[in-house]
């Protein structure tokens, strides 16, 4: 893929080859491997430890992770985290935190995403009291981002918690992709205000949005890659079932959508890296695309594999839930559509009856 | 091959689209904000103030009256041109015949026939479609028979757009009935005024004159209108076809009518959340194909034209066209309703024009190969036999 990239062409090969070395290597992948890689450092800036590489060099780690399946909290760490910090003011706490995730001394999550979780309290020496829903990847948070209402504030402001603090208590869950998430119940928790809430969690967002587009890519390519294989092999009335037409018809339009994605994701790269105007409605098609391609992706994926496509013995099956995941967590094609649609113009407010 | 000048994308389109407000006539910019048809006159028209400014013909080779330019800014040309609703190219003879020849005809060819294309004073059009080869183009049966100088030429064309304002077709042939089904063919340049051609239109459900029949009734056609050699056919027709593709994407008259769309929720239509819901998914759709149609751009640019981005992007081109014409029309309440006109009338009939508009768009899935056509390529392409 023709993504942005600011290292050189051969820098470039070397780190997709050596990243698709790594996930074909069939260990379980772990964050400390690809801390030890410099990955999660990628795009970083090289004052934070991190190799000074655009979003698109990232977006190359998250495809791999979207196909292969990983259960790690890339989104949430290097997307929502990273992206809230990035947008904040640089500072002392701030600078520390982002050096930490590139050399993967801290996994840092964000428990304010729209919707699921009220902001959380803040008193006046600035102890959080609150709960924070469904943060993917449980089983380390080392640093917890955290939304929360200061009295006599206007604004809601970004604080960072320590992840071990004791009057912090987890409730471990397990997600519907088999991921696995906790809820954090604040009781009082020590933070420190880091800035205004609403550009941090917009700056989230956008990074989210890209990465999780990259990983929908990645799932999406593998489940369509797996379906095309199933359906050349498979013989029914005496030949490949993948000579009829009518399904034929279903793949193209499976990998056309792909490939809207991939050129959507293409642009919001570009677009992400310059801060270009209309970033923002760009990236909520983006998303709406992402969500779209996933779930018909991976739905048709399953139908497409008949019986097959409903066993646990297949990927397939995982790539249609952690589809269902990130609709939930980043937005669904109908919120997406919906935050656009309420963008649009409106009539010139002329005299009220 | 030769190499495309450097441009800078964004001045460019910056300057076509002041261009368009400049240089547009008055009249015709009444008639495309009403949605009305274009007459030949208003098309030959404008394609000489194209001319004149340089970018009618740029995208020929510069040894031919070109400049030379590569696939991307003639994509970003005809978008904006789209977009500012200035009468549609006839791409027949200039984005067809003149590159055909261009690449495949003889120096005695071009002397013959790239004037007239170029100061649009020789219309074309196009020979492919017959009663049994639609779809199946490679079953034509119209022949073309070798007696002395010329060939003698008999059988029907069919679907053949503004065949009616047309001077000359480029006629896909059979000159050899006992080679395989794409070997026997040809490709031959028909004078429409020579005996033994007639034109008839065909209605059609948008009440615009656009198709017709040809009969061809043993025409006499020179042999020096044959292009490159008997059996190079469907070679000639392949590269006609790849240049036709990319341009029914039709990207720019995409943005004009979403334009419109969302210059509605001003209206009456403005609380209807379904409406707004319905536009910002075509917003959506829109945005996708922008960025497929570029992505396919630039690799074109770069040499690495592929057959399945063409096939892509008229698909996906086609389709976003019928669902903004069909919200545009829903969007439009009544006066939908209006049965469609060419003409037009001033105020609140204009929408006739709009009517008219909607039901074209839906030969837009079946003109140029069908959409599953279109289909069959890309998984051609893709997918194991």
């Amino acid at each position: 893929m023709n993504l942005a990239s600011c290292l050189d062409p051969d820098s470039r090969t070397m780190l997709d080859d050596s990243i698709a070395r790594y996930a074909s290597g069939g260990a379980a992948p772990s964050w400390e491997a690809l801390a030890t890689n410099g990955w999660l450092g990628l795009a970083l800036s090289e004052q934070h430890g991190g190799y000074g590489a655009t979003i698109g060099d990232l977006v190359a780690l998250l495809r791999i992770a979207g196909a292969h399946g990983w259960r790690l909290p890339l989104l949430q760490c290097l997307g929502e985290a990273c992206g809230a910090l990035l947008a904040l003011p640089p500072g002392e706490v701030r600078d520390c935190l982002l050096s930490r995730v590139a050399a993967g001394e801290a996994v840092i999550g964000l428990c304010a995403m729209e919707g699921e979780s009220a902001p959380a309290l803040a008193d006046q020496e600035h102890r959080l009291t609150g709960t924070c829903r469904f943060l993917i990847g449980g089983g380390r948070w080392d640093h917890v981002l955290v939304e929360a209402h200061l009295r006599g504030r206007p604004r809601n402001g970004l604080f960072v918690v320590d992840g071990w603090a004791p009057q912090l208590r987890r409730h471990d869950i397990v997600a519907i992709d088999g991921s696995d998430a906790v809820d954090l119940e604040l009781n009082g928790v020590a933070a420190t205000l880091l800035g205004d809430a609403g550009p941090a969690l917009a700056g989230a967002r956008h990074r989210a949005t890209i990465l999780a587009a990259a990983e929908t890519l990645g799932l999406a390519g593998a489940a369509l890659d797996a379906t095309c294989a199933h359906l050349a092999g498979r013989r029914q009335f005496g030949q490949a079932i993948i000579r009829f037409q009518a399904i034929r018809h279903r793949l193209v339009e499976l990998h056309i959508m792909k490939q809207e994605l991939q050129a959507m994701l293409a642009a919001a790269c570009a677009a992400y890296d310059e801060t270009r105007p209309g970033l923002d409605e760009m990236l909520w098609r983006l998303r709406a695309q992402s969500a779209r391609a996933a779930l018909f992706v991976t739905s048709e994926a399953i139908q497409l594999h008949g019986g097959m496509g409903m066993t646990s013995e297949l990927d397939i099956g995982g790539h249609y839930k952690r589809a269902l995941l990130l609709d939930g967590l980043f937005g669904s094609v109908r919120d997406a559509v919906g935050v656009l649609a309420f963008a649009l113009p409106v009539p010139d407010q002329g005299p009220t009856a | 091959m030769s190499v495309p000048a450097l441009f800078d994308p964004d001045a460019f389109r910056a300057e076509v689209r002041a261009f368009c407000a400049r240089a547009l006539p008055g009249d015709l910019r009444a008639k495309a904000d009403a949605n009305i048809y274009f007459t030949k006159d208003d098309r030959v028209r404008w394609q000489r103030i194209l001319h004149e400014q340089g970018w009618f013909a740029a995208h020929w080779p510069s040894a031919h009256g070109g400049a030379d330019w590569g696939q991307l800014q003639r994509f970003i040309l005809i978008e904006e041109l789209e977009y500012a609703g200035t009468p549609w190219i006839t791409h027949f003879g200039i984005s067809f015949a003149g590159p055909l020849l261009c690449a495949f005809g003889s120096d005695a060819q071009r002397a013959a026939f790239l004037p007239g294309i170029l100061e649009s004073t020789i219309w074309w059009c196009q020979g492919f479609s017959e009663p049994g080869a639609g779809s199946d183009l490679a079953a034509v049966q119209t022949s073309a028979i070798r007696d002395g100088d010329d060939y003698v030429v008999s059988g029907q064309k069919t679907w053949t757009t503004m065949a009616q304002w047309a001077d000359m077709m480029f006629a896909l042939v059979r000159t050899d009935r006992e080679a395989g089904r794409h070997d026997g063919l040809s490709l031959i340049l028909i004078d429409l005024a020579a005996p033994g051609v007639s034109i008839r239109p065909i209605g059609t459900i948008d009440g615009l004159r656009h198709v017709n029949e040809v009969f061809l009734d043993e025409v006499r056609v020179p042999r020096f209108n044959l292009v490159a050699g008997e059996g190079d056919g469907w070679r000639c027709t392949r590269f006609i076809v790849g240049m036709e593709r990319p341009l029914v994407t039709e990207l720019g008259k995409a943005r004009r009518l979403y334009d419109e769309l969302a210059a509605l929720c001003r209206g009456p239509k403005a609380q209807d959340a379904v409406f707004r819901y319905r536009i910002a998914e075509l917003g959506l759709r829109l945005e996708a194909l922008r960025a497929l149609a570029y992505t396919a751009a630039e690799r074109a640019e770069d040499g690495a034209h592929a057959d399945v981005d063409a096939s892509m992007l008229k698909i996906r081109g086609s389709q976003l066209q019928q669902a903004l014409l069909d919200a545009l029309l829903w969007g439009k309440g009544r006066s939908g309703l209006l049965a469609p006109s060419e003409g037009g009338e001033e105020g609140y009939r204009s929408d006739a024009g709009l009517v008219a508009d909607h039901l074209h768009a839906r030969a837009t899935s079946i003109y140029g190969g069908s959409n599953e056509i279109q289909a069959n390529i890309i998984a051609r392409a893709l997918l194991p036999a």
